[in-house]
């Protein structure tokens, strides 16, 4: 397989193909950070755009010192901060309404349930807690890639980590009872 | 180590970037206290909560749009008058870290410091050339001591 960093020396030549591949290769784990982070399908998917673009435009000065895949997390991440910088409201998840399952709905409802009150729960952390825990959590970065990736030494995304998962818990709690139960609302 | 200090590394352990000899000690004391355990068992918890919140497919041919949009905006660039080779000194970005610079070495020079430290700011994306985040390949010397944004480290 052509590596990425051969395929971006090919873009900085014009090699719209290549572009072409390393946008398939990368698209996911960018569509990932940027949804995860503005709940909005609309918005993710023109921050994607933005990001590889800016990619592109990047490419005539690529020399391949830094993992493409890094490069390209730190230009999604500043691009979604800066969205929310913008105040554009990011979409807030919604809390499961409670119905009475039935009892083969119920594991379904369970998983549902869970599911929206993570997400309830993210959207109420700051911007920069909850980008550090998606950046940990689903992309698997080092503190160290997540503070290149917000400008943050390790040790301040050590905290900031600490503390968005502290409020995450509680908020999980509130919502749905110490063993993060969602089917009994407040 | 107490309690609260365990407690306050047990987000570190999990993403295992907790010192070795931090590790031992915190995981002796979640053997040893309940309430330590049961904060550890959260966090687990909390995890398994992370893992079940499925992300929606990629919108219908993302990649696609990308690239046209890509061929277009090279297609711009193609057409669009060469100012910035021509008169290279006139690009924003190179007048704020001249500006910034300046800012920087006048307080360094005004407060005898020997390193300035600002508040923790993620610089916007707009702001930033996008190769802010690669080292330099042009003019280097002059850029390289700003072209990390404001001081964040601790
Ligand atoms: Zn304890």
């Amino acid at each position: 397989m052509i590596t990425d960093e051969a395929l971006m020396l090919a873009v900085a030549d014009g090699d719209m193909e290549a572009f072409d591949t390393l946008v398939r290769r990368h698209q996911q784990a960018a569509w990932s950070t940027a949804f995860r982070f503005l709940r909005n399908e609309d918005d993710a998917r023109d921050i994607v755009q933005s990001a590889f673009i800016k990619l592109l435009e990047a490419a005539p000065r690529y020399r391949p010192t830094a993992a493409l895949k890094t490069f390209l997390t730190c230009i999604v991440t500043r691009l979604c901060l800066d969205w929310v910088e913008k105040k554009r409201p990011v979409a807030m998840a919604v809390l499961p309404e409670t119905a009475d399952p039935s009892p083969s709905q119920e594991r379904a409802m369970l998983d549902d349930g869970l599911a929206a009150a993570v997400r309830g729960a993210l959207s109420a952390l700051g911007a920069s807690q909850r980008m550090a825990l998606i950046l940990r959590h689903y992309e698997e970065l080092s503190y160290a890639q997540i503070g290149e990736a917000m400008d943050l030494s390790p040790k301040a995304v050590e905290r900031l980590l600490a503390r968005g998962r502290l409020a995450l818990r509680e908020a999980m709690e509130k919502a749905g009872g110490g063993g993060f139960l969602p089917l009994t609302r407040l | 180590m107490n309690c609260e200090k365990v407690q306050a590394r047990l987000s570190a352990l999990w993403d295992h970037e907790l010192p070795e000899e931090q590790v031992r000690q915190v995981r002796e004391h979640l053997d040893a206290c309940g309430a330590c355990g049961a904060a550890w068992e959260a966090l687990n918890r909390l995890h398994r909560a992370l893992g079940s919140d499925p992300l929606p497919p990629i919108p219908m041919d993302l990649a696609g749009r990308i690239v046209l949009a890509g061929r277009r905006r090279l297609q711009e660039k193609e057409t669009a008058p060469r100012r910035r080779l021509a008169f290279p000194v006139f690009r924003p970005a190179l007048v704020f870290r001249a500006v910034a610079l300046a800012a920087l070495l006048a307080l360094g020079y005004l407060m005898g410091a020997s390193s300035p430290h600002g508040a923790a700011a993620v610089p916007p994306a707009d702001a930033l050339e996008v190769f802010d985040l690669l080292p330099s390949q042009t003019p280097a010397g002059v850029i390289v001591g700003v072209m990390e944004g404001p001081e964040a480290r601790s």
